[in-house]
């Protein structure tokens, strides 16, 4: 009851949490990724991008392009407009337009283990194949609960002050990286003009290529300058990771866990699965040029 | 400021409806559809079906199976378990038990029409297929338009490639297959348990599905009362309802009443009442779900 009282005196500060309830704007874009996926990366590509001469710090990412899970009411209603914001939600209807960034679900395994070791949501004594067979694979309920369990740096937060501000907890879930991505394609994967779906992988091999696609989707000034300024900004405060990293990291177990529940859904999204390059070898014999 | 006010305590006091806020029970179970699906009706039947000794009405629907969009907070944690819950929510990962009403698009966008009219959402002089224009259009409202609704709950492992489009340019292994079969549309594996209900299969053989609802409900009822159950949930039954009680209920209390709730109860009627450019239109954005869920293409072969 204490905790509601708060929220009500926060709701009339507007200091609530806009989470998944934000009110949207007509106008608004949302870039859109699961946890793990590199949408920290493609979120500040975007935000040097929309304004390259400012390159971003760690105080002005939030005005300039905040997330649905730390801007309050009253932080959202002064985001200059058109707002451009960043989310981990599923599907929601009331996004206009979304830039939907999705990457190899084995390497997000790997990726999101890390950040979540680091952010204290995921014990230290656990390791990866555990991680990936108890929490990324347990698609029987929802990823993360109600509120904000599912992020170790939302997590961090988690005292009287910041929970004082959430509606009843729900900030939103990402649910599981199949049920995310499925959600997505389900509802707009053939409809170009309302999603833009962008593969990390391709990011990183051709990131001119692939944000002058995303500078002509939001839009923004897509000259070719200031596409290459806001990578050298974005790369100048953080390199991304290598694709293909959970070929070293991740147990075979876990590989396997992964690939027989998505496989459809890597192979919709242009991943090959290691089970088929295994069946490949093995037909290799048999082919005329051996 | 007072309407700040009086969301703030109906908020404090829970009396503001569930929707996102809902508190989702592992035994909750979803009627879930877009508007104008038949989801209603479907209600009506269960309704009748649970509680063989009262009849349901307009009167005390919200109570047998809420509406997830209008009953409040509070009162859900009042309610027996386990729990049926009308909801037109796209895809919500939070929702483990899912029956869920297709309905053919070109006979939703009709009665969307009339529907429209009737909570006063479009001027009256609009002509349908104007009105059909204005359905393709992306976050313009809170449950999507029916693509992206149908696709959303629709989609699974099994079907994914038919979704995997980009600008026509096929990704590796995304071939479309003409004739996708129905066998698991929905049926998304991760522990869901998820029954696809199409509304023409309803109005054909209504016992037959209702009793298939029943199972999946794990509902046991004798055919007398599946009989009963069908009866008094009749279009005529609804719309003798409809005029004793629309003052009573909320979804329609407001609304005009020359234009009736229970319309035709049919399908098909988009056949007379849809422009040829109207039904292309809704079959080039829509036909990859209309193939998934059995409905026939009139303009595209």
């Amino acid at each position: 009851m204490f905790i509601r009282l708060a929220y009500l005196a926060n709701y009339f500060l507007e200091r609530d949490i806009a989470g998944r309830s934000l009110h949207k704007l007509p106008d608004d874009i949302f870039l859109v990724a699961y946890p793990g996926s590199g949408g920290q990366w493609l979120r500040r590509l975007v935000a040097n991008l929309m304004d390259p001469s400012n390159p971003l710090t760690e105080t002005n990412v939030i005005p300039r392009l905040p997330d649905l899970y730390h801007l309050s009411r009253r932080g959202f209603a002064k985001i200059r407009r058109p707002r451009i914001i960043f989310s981990h939600e599923c599907i929601d209807a009331e996004y206009g337009r979304a830039v939907y960034l999705v990457r190899d679900p084995r390497d997000v395994a790997v990726s999101f283990y890390e950040q979540g070791r680091q952010g204290g949501s995921v014990e230290k004594s656990f390791s990866l194949e555990q991680f990936v067979s108890t929490s990324f694979m347990r698609t029987e309920e929802y990823q993360g609960g109600w509120s904000e369990e599912f992020s170790g740096s939302i997590k961090a937060n988690r005292d009287f002050a910041y929970r004082s501000r959430l509606k009843d907890g729900f900030l939103g879930t990402p649910a599981s990286w199949g049920e995310n991505v499925m959600s997505w394609m389900g509802a707009r994967g053939r409809d170009p003009k309302s999603l833009l779906l962008v593969r990390y992988e391709d990011l990183f091999s051709d990131p001119q290529r692939e944000l002058g696609r995303i500078a002509e989707f939001l839009p923004l000034d897509e000259a070719p300058e200031r596409i290459e300024s806001a990578l050298q900004a974005a790369q100048s405060q953080a390199t991304p990771e290598p694709p293909g990293r959970w070929r070293t990291a991740l147990p075979e177990s876990a590989v396997q866990a992964i690939e027989s529940v998505w496989g459809p859904v890597m192979t919709a999204t242009g991943y090959a699965l290691a089970s088929a390059e295994v069946e490949t070898t093995m037909e290799g014999p048999r082919s005329p040029a051996s | 400021m007072f309407n700040h006010l009086w969301s703030a305590a109906r908020y404090t006091l829970e009396r503001d409806p569930s929707l996102r806020r809902h508190e989702v029970w592992p035994d909750d179970i979803f009627l879930v559809s877009f508007p104008k699906s038949g989801n209603t009706w479907t209600r009506f039947l269960l309704g009748n079906l649970m509680n063989c000794d009262t009849s349901v009405g307009f009167t005390n629907i919200e109570r047998v199976v809420p509406d997830i969009a209008a009953f409040p907070r509070a009162d859900f944690r009042t309610l027996n378990r386990p729990r049926v819950i009308k909801s037109h929510d796209c895809f919500d990962p939070r929702y483990r038990r899912v029956i869920y009403i297709v309905r053919d698009p070109r006979d939703v966008a009709v009665s969307l029409y009339y529907y429209a009219k009737k909570v006063k959402n479009v001027e009256d002089s609009l002509p349908l297929d104007a009105f059909i224009e204005r359905l393709f259009v992306p976050g313009r409202s809170y449950n999507g338009t029916w693509g992206e609704h149908v696709g959303s709950w629709l989609v699974n492992a099994t079907n994914i490639a038919e979704f995997s489009l980009q600008n026509g340019d096929a990704r590796p292994g995304a071939a479309t297959s003409p004739h996708s079969k129905m066998d698991v549309p929905g049926a998304r594996g991760h522990g869901r348990e998820f029954l696809l209900v199409r509304y023409e299969d309803l109005l054909q053989d209504t016992q037959a599905e209702l009793r298939r609802i029943a199972e999946f409900l794990g509902l046991e009822a004798n055919p007398e009362q599946m009989q009963r159950a069908v009866e008094r949930s009749s279009a005529n039954a609804m719309r003798k309802l409809e005029s004793a009680q629309n003052l009573q209920w909320q979804t329609t209390r407001e609304t005009r009443k020359d234009i009736h709730f229970v319309r035709e109860a049919k399908s098909g009627q988009w056949q007379t009442a849809l422009g040829a450019s109207s039904v292309a239109k809704i079959e080039s954005a829509w036909g990859h779900l209309m193939r998934l869920t059995g409905y026939e293409l009139a303009s595209i072969t």
